[in-house]
């Protein structure tokens, strides 16, 4: 049974990158336009990881990851995905429970690597 | 990657590009009214002081293009040559040029600019977006070359497996039976014959009997001619008494004699089938060889056979492992294209943190915000604080910009 991964990020073309490079590795893809939006998809359904960006419109990576951590998937492992390279973030996003933080431009091979230690994991 | 670029804030000369048909520096003095040197060095103090604002602009403007020509391969120079355009109007409407003094008495500026950004700001959100629907369309397009490419790539992975250095010997080894089966009519036709030719030998062998029963009835003929002479002999001494022996002993002799000739004919009859059967035999030795040549010939032509089929093969293996290393090849670039594809998400961020600023400076602007006002330090560093890339910070400070491999950093 393949895996299945939630994209977060407010770039459309960002998200094709991904998807694209995710579902050559087999894992399906579920897409969210930001945070409010990837609340919305917190509706039960099977996730074996989230791939989020931080600057998004109405809520940001960062809030969304503090409230993941207050809903039923707090245990599903997070990999910041972003051009945001500030050491102050990082520490945020650490604190807030992120797994990885993975700085744009990536390389697709890189994220899927990361993506299948963390699904394994 | 190092980039430089030349900077603009704080200082009263801006570099810009200058994309042809757009009007120059040198053009836009020509088109201002006539003024003293003098009195160019009296306005430049307080001219400079009002350029902060038109300085903020431009400088997020400039940076804007510089990077986009850097970073936007797909276009190289569209999205960077546009925003120079806008760059030369931002510092056009915002800049005060010296002896301007209109500008100077005329803090009216502000209705203008207020009207202007948001145009501006339209533009380039627009540009923005046009920009990101056709990265996904391409993206799109490429996904879908990327899977045909995948799909022909196991499929010929397959054949290889199946073709991997084979020779005729272990494919006619592996194929035996089949072989086997295409020889079996021969094979069973050759059985046929020489159960025949066993039939024969036993043929053979039962007139060598009977050429011997009949030299065995030909002597039998013989003595009892002899036993029927000696009789008639002796029915002869006898005289009137012997006649009737003497008619017996006749009949006997005429008897043994056709019981010899009989004899003969048999002994001839069985030497001519003998002889026939001898013909036929060596008849079928000569056919034995050719047979054997045969089925060396025929054995001889399935290898052969096999053999030219593996060539063909051999061929089509080299074609598909050829295909499998431009499949790799394309591969590599299909990743390297996916990476170039997510400069259009930093675009977007560059192009964000600039409209944002536009819109901060229009509401600033709309609000009575003086542009007499020395505050382009503060705005700078609010300018500073939303980028979220180094190449961001660095071009704004104008500090060399490094490009980083990618990192992925697990906590």
């Amino acid at each position: 049974m393949s895996k299945t991964i939630l994209i977060i990020d407010d770039s459309g073309s960002f998200r094709q990158v991904v998807k694209m490079a995710l579902q050559k590795a087999s894992y399906e893809v579920v897409e969210a336009v930001d945070g409010m939006d990837a609340c919305a998809k917190l509706d039960g359904r099977k996730l074996n990881l989230i791939v989020c960006d931080v600057n998004m419109p109405r809520m940001d990576g960062l809030a969304f990851v503090k409230h993941l951590k207050t809903t039923n998937y707090k245990f599903t492992p997070v990999i910041m995905l972003t051009t945001e390279s500030q050491e102050a973030k990082k520490a945020e996003g650490r604190a807030a429970g992120v797994r990885a933080w993975v700085t744009k431009p990536f390389q697709p091979s890189q994220l899927v690597d990361a993506v299948s230690k963390l699904c394994a994991a | 990657m190092a980039t430089s670029k030349s900077k603009i804030a704080g200082s009263p000369h801006f570099w810009v590009p200058c994309p042809s048909g757009s009007t120059s520096r040198s053009e836009r003095m020509a088109s201002s009214p006539p003024i003293e040197q003098g009195s160019q060095d009296q306005a430049a103090a307080p001219v400079a002081k009002r350029r902060w604002a038109p300085a903020v602009v431009a400088a997020g403007l400039v940076l804007l293009a510089s990077q986009a020509g850097v970073w936007t391969d797909l276009a190289p120079g569209a999205l960077g040559g546009m925003c120079a355009v806008v760059t030369l109007l931002v510092i056009r409407v915002l800049t005060p040029i010296a002896g301007d003094d209109l500008v100077a008495k005329r803090p009216a500026n502000a209705p203008l600019v207020g009207e202007v950004l948001p145009v501006w700001r339209r533009q380039i959100e627009t540009a923005r977006s046009h920009s990101e629907e056709s990265v996904a369309s391409i993206l799109a397009a490429f996904g879908s070359i990327s899977d045909r490419l995948d799909q022909a790539m196991v499929a010929t992975q397959g054949n290889q497996a199946a073709l991997s250095c084979q020779s005729a010997d272990e494919l006619v080894k592996r194929n035996e039976e089949a072989v086997t089966q295409m020889l079996q009519p021969m094979r069973e036709t050759m059985d046929a014959r020489d159960a025949v030719y066993a039939k024969l030998d036993l043929i053979g062998e039962a007139m060598s009997d009977l050429r011997q029963i009949s030299l065995q009835i030909k002597q039998l003929a013989r003595r009892t001619n002899m036993v029927a002479l000696n009789a008639s002999v002796e029915a002869s001494r006898a005289g009137e008494r012997g006649s009737g022996f003497a008619v017996v002993a006749q009949e006997v002799r005429q008897l043994a004699t056709q019981s010899g000739d009989a004899a003969n004919k048999m002994m001839t009859r069985t030497n001519a089938i003998d002889l026939e059967l001898q013909a036929l035999r060596t008849q079928a030795a000569a056919h034995d060889g050719s047979d054997e040549a045969l089925r060396e010939q025929a054995d001889r032509s399935a290898r052969a056979v096999i053999s030219g089929l593996l060539q063909s093969l051999g061929e089509v293996n080299r074609s598909s492992r050829d295909l499998q290393e431009a499949g790799v090849a394309v591969h590599e670039e299909v990743e390297r294209v996916m990476m170039g594809f997510q400069t259009q998400d930093r675009l977007s961020q560059m192009l964000n943190c600039v409209t944002d600023d536009i819109n901060r400076l229009t509401e600033w602007l709309q609000q009575g915000g003086d542009l007499s006002a020395s505050q382009a330090g503060e705005w700078l560093a609010r300018l500073d604080a939303s980028y979220t890339m180094e190449e961001q910070r660095s071009e704004h400070h104008g500090n060399t910009s490094i490009q980083r491999e990618t990192a992925i950093e697990f906590f």
